[in-house]
């Protein structure tokens, strides 16, 4: 109960006035098409100079949570995913705002997302020293069949075609094997000098989804909201009914926290792992991309809850579990705080702070949210010129600001381009996503496997021997089967 | 106005996946093209596959384009590409915006292009507030612009 | 059609007044520098090389010191290992004095030598000054057998090409030490690149490699949970690991061709008397004690050398990687 006692430290003005600032320009830049998470955190790292070690993690923290619930509310509104980790809000909330319930799903989003958080925020209190070493468990072949498994979810996110799901799947991860290839020292597919910083994650999911909605307004000149009524929704009516959606939430927090743990860049997927386990288990399968509350409220627990445990590789080994925390490891960094056990005996005072300051913050998220849900028919109302204009103007300046590299800026404009087109074809662009994140860990992973199993008993016995690995395999025969079982029943259904 | 029918779909991904392979088996070092060789057979197989179920499905319409409304933002698009980093971001963001606003909106009284002025110095002040303000990054510029 | 002349004149005096506006502020170019500097860093934020650089360059604008009076905004293009922000550099980046970037060595020499299409080398850089020195360090996991570089040579030599190594990717300081060991040593080992240093080290703390080479500063950071076997340089390190002796103390003859030189340079074309500038006032800036106490305290070996130095230093680096990287192009 140690985190208890330095509650006091929050609570001072400075440190609340930190915190409410972080939190709600974390909920804003979230929000902002183009601002990830985890530029977020960068851009803010030489604020925390002029603060001491506390404050700035305090600040830090507090935008590391918002932003990602942030990203939400692009997602819902615009269908624009703020973050990958809000892939999966958009499947379901841009629907449900699509029917006039454009509040009613934010506040769903936000009410999970602060479950989640704060699960997430407890695993990290009580169970770090437990789960410290389970991150050095993953060798690259258990992240390879975890990339796998990830390909196994492209197949059942498109609700429509599964050819055309994996199909778009396959073209990001083609799409990921452009550029330098840091395991193996060469260049690949680098037609053009844009091309050899490879395509960066943010660059392409700004261009893939915001680009393609922009030209959508511009083509059919219609406001959002003039497709639908809206629809007047009491927030106690919502809170009561999220909280009644315990499978939603239990699979959503569950699944945050497991891959919150693992290292790596698996946390951008916690919001489509959660999504695709919650539609394979429910009982109203036919519902989900078409506005099902329940997709929300998992992929947003999972987005959150996968914040917490993602800190506990890094503040006990420094091995972040997620792009943002890698970063905050630099900010530790700075303030001269290593990871390991002295961030828990030297620094404990900043340390237990700073974790108490995320679950205070995680409060004032879902305060704020819920009071900027009510704002969401303003941005639905805003006339579709001036929403595209300023989306485009966005995504240009918050793709730039990445990597400052303006060849960010012509693959997220040539990509973006090219989706809209496709997405006439019939595809989508969330397996596209996904592939570009999953593409550059299987492979990364498979070639490191490749070169220490050379050294043993080859590669097949190095990527099937150990409990890990069956269990992480039987985990993908089950999701294969299960997506297979489910087609096949609903093409008897038809 | 672009009419798209299944049989352009699946003959555009197959080719796709041609052109991808072809690039992918011609690349050079074996070992660093192995996954790019896997992923694109893959993709041959799949659009062989809609080929497939193409002979059992009818030839419908799936989607519509109009392409003449869309040109205006696709040029503006083009020329940001060629020219956004010479003339600076904040020179050519605020003619897309302007551009944009103007051209996409059903009223066109000057009254409307006063009010389309004014929102475009406010928005891109804010942008200016928060990108070069705010998180001090460094867009390309015109001169000092 | 009234709409239209009306929104083209617009237009036109929005330009003639964006121009004026430029123009107006170019013309009052001062006393170097009159405006806050940029250091680009090729590669993300929050790792080794942004955070040091950001340490270092925190005294730069310091009222009280006579440094350079204006503050310096570190802006990261990170990409492709390096290549990304040191090839904007090299063929983008304006020679005023307010674009510079920091280096690393081997990484950018190294790459110059093994890719063709990279825009950079040790020709068409000005080197300003050097702030850090960080070793390769040889180490191997917690519960690993191996207690000392002769245990490791020992079974190394026994079991030819079944010593597992991580490191940060091909080409960089880490890869560098790996070959120089093998080829000192006369064995037989695998490198498994990985995709920098904090998974290299992980995979060493996993047990999912035998040993590795890593950076010393990280090394030193989490040494409860790794054994440091030996320092890949001529001589110890004092400051942080003075009980660990050099590969050549072990007997095995590695010099210090993979230590990570880490400091600032401008691109070529630079006015003469700019460089002078900073060369004389940069050390200084590295040399405070603030800077030096929060760089201790973050675990980073501080090795300040002037212009002239890092010229040498660079020559020489050229000379002997070309010869280790003959015949390893990709």
């Amino acid at each position: 109960m140690e985190f208890l006692s330095y509650f006091s430290n929050v609570f001072t003005f400075t440190n609340l006035l930190i915190l409410f600032l972080g939190t709600v320009g974390g909920l804003l830049m979230g929000a902002a098409p183009g601002l990830s998470p985890t530029m977020a955190v960068a851009l803010l790292i030489p604020f925390t100079f002029k603060m001491s070690p506390e404050q700035g993690l305090i600040m830090l923290g507090a935008v590391y949570t918002s932003t990602v619930a942030g990203g939400a509310i692009s997602a819902i509104l615009l269908k624009i995913p703020g973050a990958p980790a809000n892939i999966a809000t958009v499947m379901d909330g841009y629907p449900m705002a699509k029917a006039g319930k454009p509040k009613e799903a934010l506040h769903y989003c936000f009410i999970s997302s602060f479950i989640g958080g704060v699960i997430g925020i407890f695993i990290l209190i009580f169970f770090t020293p437990v789960l410290a070493g389970f991150a050095l468990k993953f060798g690259p072949s258990h992240m390879f069949w975890i990339a796998i498994f990830g390909v196994t979810v492209i197949a059942t996110l498109d609700s429509n075609s599964i050819i055309k799901g994996l199909f778009s799947g396959a073209i990001g991860l083609w799409l990921a094997t452009i550029g330098y290839d840091s395991v193996l020292g060469v260049e690949r597919f680098v037609f053009n000098p844009i091309f050899s910083g490879g395509i960066n994650i943010i660059a392409a999911l700004v261009g893939l989804f915001a680009i393609p909605q922009v030209l959508s307004m511009l083509e059919s000149k219609q406001n959002i909201s003039d497709q639908f009524e809206m629809e007047k929704r009491s927030l106690s009516q919502s809170v009561l009914y999220n909280i009644s959606r315990i499978k939603a939430l239990t699979v959503g927090s569950i699944s945050g926290v497991i891959i919150g743990l693992i290292p790596g860049a698996g946390g951008q997927i916690a919001g489509l792992v959660s999504y695709d386990q919650i539609k394979k288990i429910s009982k109203n399968k036919e519902n989900f991309g078409k506005g099902e509350p329940d997709g929300i409220i998992a992929a947003e627990s999972a987005n959150n809850a996968m914040v917490g445990p993602s800190l506990v590789p890094l503040l006990t080994l420094g091995v972040p579990g997620s792009p943002t925390a890698a970063v905050l490891l630099g900010g530790l960094l700075i303030h001269g705080m290593f990871p390991g056990s002295n961030l828990f005996t030297v620094y404990a005072e900043t340390t237990w702070t700073f974790i108490d300051s995320l679950l205070i913050a995680q409060l004032m998220m879902l305060v704020f949210g819920l009071y900027i849900s009510g704002l969401a028919k303003y941005v639905i109302k805003t006339p579709a010129n001036y929403m595209a204009a300023a989306i485009t103007i966005l995504a240009i300046f918050g793709t730039y600001s990445v990597q400052h590299n303006f060849a960010d800026v012509i693959v997220m404009l040539f990509l973006g381009v090219s989706m809209f087109f496709l997405s006439k074809f019939g595809f989508t662009a969330a397996p596209i996503v996904l592939g570009l994140i999953l593409g550059p860990i299987a492979e990364t992973n498979f070639t490191q496997a490749k070169i220490i199993a050379d050294t043993q008993n080859g590669i097949f016995s190095y990527l099937t021997s150990g409990p890990l690995n069956l269990t992480i395999i039987s985990l993908c025969i089950i999701s294969i089967t299960y997506g297979f079982i489910t087609e096949m029943k609903k093409k008897k259904n038809d | 106005m672009i009419e798209i029918k299944n049989l352009t779909t699946v003959i555009i991904t197959l080719i796709l996946s041609i052109l991808l392979a072809f690039v992918s088996f011609t690349g050079g070092a074996s070992e660093a093209y192995l996954f790019p060789k896997i992923i694109t057979s893959t993709m041959i197989i799949l659009s062989s596959l809609s080929l497939l179920f193409y002979f059992f499905e009818k030839n419908q319409i799936i989607a519509k384009i109009d392409m003449i409304k869309l040109s205006v933002y696709l040029i503006l698009i083009i020329l940001f590409i060629l020219f956004g980093e010479i003339v600076g971001f904040y020179f050519s963001a605020t003619l897309i915006f302007l551009t944009v606003c103007y051209y996409y909106s059903e009223n066109k009284a000057t009254k409307i292009i006063v009010y389309n002025l004014l929102v475009t110095v406010f928005f891109m002040l804010f942008i200016y507030f928060l990108f070069s303000v705010l998180l001090k990054v460094q867009v390309p510029r015109f001169f000092l612009l | 059609m009234e709409v239209d002349m009306k929104i083209k004149k617009f237009f036109l005096y929005f330009t003639i007044i964006l121009s004026i506006l430029s123009f107006g502020s170019l013309s009052q170019a001062g006393d170097y520098p009159d405006r806050p500097i940029s250091v680009v860093v090729a590669y993300n934020p929050g790792g080794a090389t942004d955070f040091q650089a950001r340490l270092v360059t925190m005294m730069a604008a310091h009222p009280k010191k006579d440094y350079l009076g204006q503050p310096i905004v570190i802006i990261n293009k990170p990409g492709a290992g390096g290549k990304v922000g040191w090839n904007w550099f090299a063929s983008k980046a304006r020679n005023d004095g307010y674009d510079l970037a920091a280096y690393n060595v081997p990484h950018f020499i190294s790459q110059s030598i093994v890719f063709d299409d990279t825009k950079y080398n040790i020709d068409n850089l000005e080197p300003i000054a050097n702030w850090g020195a960080d070793p390769a360090v040889l180490i191997v996991g917690p519960d690993s057998p191996f207690n000392s570089v002769a245990d490791l040579l020992k079974f190394a030599k026994a079991n030819p090409g079944k010593v597992t190594f991580s490191g940060a990717g091909k080409f960089v300081g880490h890869h560098i030490a790996f070959l120089q060991f093998q080829k000192a040593s006369g064995t037989k080992l695998t490198y498994v690149p990985h995709t920098g240093g904090v998974p290299a080290l992980a995979a060493v703390k996993g047990g999912q490699v035998m040993a590795g080479f890593n950076n010393l500063s990280d090394a030193y950071r989490s040494q409860k949970d790794i054994k440091i076997l030996a320092i890949a340089d001529l001589q110890r390190e004092a400051t942080f690991l003075p009980n660990v002796p050099t590969l050549k103390e072990e007997g095995v003859d590695v010099d210090n061709s993979s230590v990570n030189f880490r400091g600032i340079m401008a691109p070529k074309g630079t006015d003469p008397k700019i460089i002078e500038f900073l060369a004389a006032k940069v050390p200084l800036m590295f040399n405070d004690k603030k800077t030096l106490k929060q760089m201790k305290k973050g675990g980073s070996p501080v090795r300040i050398m002037n212009r002239a130095e890092v010229q040498a230093m660079w020559k020489a680096r050229k000379v002997s990687l070309t010869k280790l990287l003959a015949g390893l192009a990709p």
